[in-house]
């Protein structure tokens, strides 16, 4: 009793309903709060209602137990409701009672009973076929199964939870600076994820690497694309931008204001497990795959030497560095390098170049001193700054094994052919009956292309 | 062509752009003016005068897009300044076409054509027109799918929001002359259940093929990032409203106000998470579409 009774509460549309709602007030929270601050760090920026956002864990929503409750509830309320389905269509009759059908408020009479050849003769003619006859009905039917697209849509996004806690479970990630004559080591395992740390905990034997599954990696080249970059000076105030658009003024030439960046690659060599070498390349948006890793272009590193005052130092882009006799400190922005795809088309080599900034002591702000190009010296806070190359690039690669991706894909497939198919689908029953030497029918249809109007029409006709 | 004509050539072509946007803003306030002189007399003259000039309008706009696409020699929706025309331009495309199936109903239109009109007139008024060359984030071959998809998605709603309203608003029988409307009451759930059918999978199919994008650039298929999740909310609150149909208690008023709450949120994805971002100072992956 009190099962069924639980079955049908997490059967039921209205539970789907209040768990998606509860779902989406988390999802909102989790736009809300930073995600990933640490407490402290959340109260010093005047965080408030600490206590609760401890207790309900706000500040790492996704993983919190109450999102997790919450997921797991609404994994449970598909489940039952696609086992329930998939019970009612193993044993469904569609066809209905006398009563049922004539109670129907789409009821419509198409004439005596002798029409009714006439009417399956056009049905056939129509695609439709013969599903089920009894007490006096017929029920005639076409297109897509609509309820088994429902139920393997539900189904897909069970699959899809289940791919996130893969995801969440066995997934890692890590990143590689690879710098030039340095080989570095990648492993398509990993001690610290979630799973390997539960393990642990339940007193099993993890170990902290596995050769067999490691690879070296070796730069070969890194190479940086940039784009000529323009602007316009268009007026901010809304009058001055009507006066545009009125005619009244117009628009002056672009004039460069830098560059833009077009494209980073890496080549390089993997090394297997296995001893075998392999050639690879990675550029934003085109990873490089092979055997489970993957590998993805992220960014880039530079290493250049400045002289100040005639004396050589080493200096890492976007790292502060200290002068002696200066209170504050230097920051370098990236180093342009690399060719430049002009707007009209030529390509040409960049200069190298970059701009400098101060960095007033105890964060006071942040001063441009001004472009720094090679071999050309600039006066900073009283010392000569001479940018004398040459810059050391590596490529900052990102590798990740995610076992949950697979599943994730197949139940994305499932979910959206199913909900494609559902929704655009047609599917039509029609049923008649006859009382009293007239024939009745009712037509039901799912889907945007079903055309009930039309199939009613032409069959009163 | 050398560099300084490259430049002159780009300045004009701009100048007839920025003209040309302004002359599309102000007819979809034209519009929008026609849309409210057909609410106040309930002419039928007023309603289709009203669903001409969108017509003329979109006329002019996919001219307008025509010519940002040869100016930026790339797809038309990159920047803020130019998803906005391009979300105006393809809710009132499907507006039109969705239309052109009711004959005698034109009252949406005039939702249709304020949501534009604000569209065209935001991007105007507070966004820079220059074309920025494709950043190596968005050159990926999901990237043409994803959009159009979830800008589809987005005029679907849109459409759907402006019948929801134009419902609620002549729901009671003694608060407008409804009748006048050519609008059958009964009709008007099956209206915006079809449009929420239509418009849930393409939005389904653009935060696949995000995830799909993200797991190339980023390595991960999903990172909660604000406009992410709220993506997700938009689908979640959709997915209840669809849900809430199938209640015969709840097919009504409450999914009314869900398809209304969903199409909050897709504003919210689509322009209201920058905001937020900025209000709250939350780091954001989507930061190049501003």
């Amino acid at each position: 009793m009190l099962f069924s009774r639980i079955q049908s509460l997490l059967s039921s549309l209205k539970t789907s309903i209040w768990v998606l709602s509860g779902m989406t007030v988390l999802y909102v929270l989790g736009t809300i709060f930073p995600q990933g601050a640490e407490l402290q760090e959340y109260a010093e920026a005047g965080g408030r209602y600490l206590f609760l956002v401890r207790a309900l864990g706000l500040l790492d929503l996704f993983t919190s137990p109450l999102f997790l409750a919450l997921s797991g509830l609404l994994c449970l309320n598909l489940l039952v409701c696609i086992l329930e389905r998939f019970r009612r269509m193993r044993k469904r009759r569609e066809l209905i009672s006398r009563e049922a059908f004539f109670r129907s408020p789409n009821l419509l009479e198409i004439g005596g009973k002798e029409v009714f050849p006439a009417v399956e003769e056009r049905l056939t003619r129509w695609g439709f076929k013969l599903i089920d006859a009894g007490q006096g009905q017929y029920l005639f039917g076409k297109g897509l199964p609509y309820w088994w697209l429902s139920w393997t849509y539900h189904l897909g996004m069970i699959a899809a939870i289940g791919g996130f806690l893969i995801t969440a479970f066995a997934a890692h990630e890590d990143t590689v600076s690879l710098w030039p004559g340095k080989t570095e080591k990648i492993s398509l395992y990993s001690s610290g994820t979630r799973l390997n740390r539960h393990l642990r905990r339940l007193g099993l034997d993890v170990p902290e690497r596995r050769p067999e599954r490691e690879f070296t990696i070796t730069l070969d080249g890194f190479s940086t694309e940039y784009y000529q970059s323009l602007s316009f000076d268009y007026p901010e105030d809304a009058l001055s931008r009507l006066a545009i658009g009125l005619g009244w003024r117009r628009i002056e030439p672009a004039h460069e204001s830098g560059l833009s960046p077009k494209m980073w690659k890496t080549t390089f060599t993997l090394g297997t497990p296995e001893g075998e070498q392999i050639r690879g390349e990675a550029r934003v948006n085109h990873p490089f795959r092979y055997r489970g890793l993957t590998l993805y272009q992220m960014g880039y590193e530079q290493r250049m030497t400045l002289a100040v005052d005639g004396e050589d130092m080493e200096v890492t882009v976007y790292r502060p560095f200290r002068v002696t006799g200066v209170e504050g400190r230097f920051l370098a922005k990236t180093v342009k390098l690399g060719r430049m795809i002009r707007k009209d088309g030529t390509i040409v080599e960049i200069e190298p170049r970059f701009e400098l900034f101060y960095l007033a002591p105890d964060g006071r702000g942040e001063e441009r001193i001004g472009t720094v190009h090679l071999d050309r010296p600039i006066r900073a806070k009283g010392k000569e700054l001479l940018f004398k190359g040459p810059v050391v690039e590596a490529s900052v690669l990102s590798y990740r094994v995610d076992p949950g991706v697979p599943l994730i894909g197949l139940s994305t497939l499932l979910v959206f052919l199913g909900l494609l198919l559902r929704s655009y689908g047609y599917w039509y029953r029609v049923r008649i009956a006859e009382r009293e030497g007239r024939l009745y029918m009712t037509v039901s249809t799912r889907g945007l292309l079903a055309r009930r109007e039309k199939v009613t029409r032409r069959l009163s006709a | 062509m050398a560099l300084e004509e490259v430049l002159q050539r780009e300045a004009f072509l701009l100048t007839i752009e920025i003209r040309l946007y302004w002359v599309v803003a102000i007819l979809y306030l034209a519009a929008f003016i026609v849309g409210l002189s057909y609410l106040l007399t309930g002419r039928t003259a007023a309603g289709r005068a009203l669903t001409a000039v969108l017509w003329a309008t979109s006329v002019v706009h996919t001219l307008l897009i025509i010519l940002r696409t040869v100016e930026g020699q790339r797809p038309p929706f990159q920047t803020l300044y130019e998803t906005l025309s391009w979300f105006a331009w393809s809710a009132t495309i499907t507006y039109l076409f969705v239309q052109s199936r009711w004959r005698d109903i034109h009252l949406p239109g005039v939702i249709v054509a304020a949501i534009s009109a604000g569209a065209c007139l935001y991007a105007l008024l507070t966004r820079n027109p220059g074309i920025v060359p494709i950043p190596p984030a968005l050159q990926s071959p999901w990237y043409e799918w994803h959009v159009v998809v979830a800008f589809a998605a987005y005029a679907v709603f849109v459409v759907s929001f402006s019948v929801e309203v134009v419902h609620l608003a002549l729901e009671r029988p003694d608060s407008l002359r409804a009748g006048l409307f050519g609008l059958p009451h009964g009709d008007f759930h099956r209206y915006t259940h079809r449009l929420v059918l239509l418009g849930f999978p393409l939005l389904t199919f653009a935060i696949f093929s995000g995830a799909a994008w993200a797991n190339d650039a980023w390595g991960r298929y999903w990172s909660w990032d604000p406009k992410e999740t709220w993506s997700l909310i938009t689908w979640t609150v959709y997915a209840m409203y669809l849900h809430a149909r199938a209640v015969p208690r709840w097919r009504g008023r409450v999914a009314s106000m869900l398809n209304m709450v969903g199409f909050l949120c897709m504003v919210m994805t689509f322009l209201g998470v920058n905001w937020l971002a900025k209000l709250l100072n939350i780091p954001s992956m989507h930061t190049y579409a501003v």
